[in-house]
């Protein structure tokens, strides 16, 4: 039987990453795997929050690499689903993210809340509901 | 009781969620799941599976700072696409009208990856892990 799970692993561009990597922890209780830093201080670590992987990277506008700070706003927001969308806003919120809009039951069927990290970076946490 | 995965699922803005979708399925088999649309055919969020891996799509509104890739000529969200044959994937999509970035190498670092440009801005970077360094340690 084939148990691959295909996967989907975002990697954040910030500013400010080795600060950015402790406010993650907070926030959202992730884990840090492995953290490569460079000379300048620039860093780039994979995390994991409750297993579900991702990474972050100072910003490289060389590469078309940009902060949120940078631009003003964002390509990509984070989509989180965890089993408690509340207790995941609220422990955000608590660590210094600022929230968009609370968590609450949507009519397109998720339980779902949005905040706004300190890097620019936007999380919508979210359940499935039926 | 449903075991609940803590699991990601980016939202990629989009200024063509239509022909987002479209591209999407061809190039990575994904599946529409949902379509909320706006009163002018646009997306509004499209809510897509790739794989048993959600994303979703959602339309530019740069007012709000929702940015196309191709607007700002950059990202701030790499996407990194954990598939079991990056090879397949990488190709498919390269076929579809992804832009090869880098083929698929076998990396000293345990992985193999290939970056791919999609025709929205968003780059994808198929990989796989070959071993695991961990186990070693």
């Amino acid at each position: 039987m084939n148990e691959f799970q295909t996967v989907l692993m975002p990697t954040l561009s910030v500013r400010r990453g080795a600060e950015a990597i402790e406010f993650y922890k907070n926030a959202f209780g992730a884990v840090e795997l492995m953290r490569v830093a460079d000379p300048d201080g620039a860093v780039v670590a994979e995390m994991s929050i409750d297993g579900a992987r991702f990474f972050l990277a100072d910003e490289s506008p060389a590469y078309g690499n940009f902060s949120p700070e940078t631009i003003g706003g964002s390509t990509t927001r984070m989509g989180l689903f965890v089993a408690d969308p509340d207790a995941a806003a609220r422990q955000a919120i608590a660590a210094g993210a600022i929230e968009v809009y609370p968590v609450a039951d949507q009519n397109y069927g998720y339980r779902l809340g949005r905040v706004l990290d300190p890097y620019g970076h936007h999380w919508e946490i979210a359940k499935k509901i039926e | 009781m449903e075991v609940i995965k803590t699991a990601f699922a980016p939202m990629l803005i989009i200024k063509d969620g239509v022909a987002a979708v479209e591209f999407y399925k061809k190039a990575f088999g994904a599946i529409e799941v949902i379509r909320f649309s706006n009163d002018d055919g646009t997306i509004h969020v499209s809510e897509m599976s790739l794989d048993g891996a959600m994303f979703h799509i959602r339309q530019e509104t740069k007012e709000r700072g929702d940015f196309d890739p191709g607007t700002i000529n950059g990202h701030t969200i790499l996407l990194e696409l954990v598939v079991e044959d990056p090879h397949a994937v990488h190709a498919r999509a390269v076929a579809a009208g992804g832009k090869e970035m880098t083929p698929v190498t076998d990396y000293e670092h345990g992985m193999r990856q290939g970056q791919v440009k999609d025709p929205f801005g968003h780059v994808w970077l198929i990989e796989k892990k070959l071993f695991d360094h961990s186990k070693n340690k």
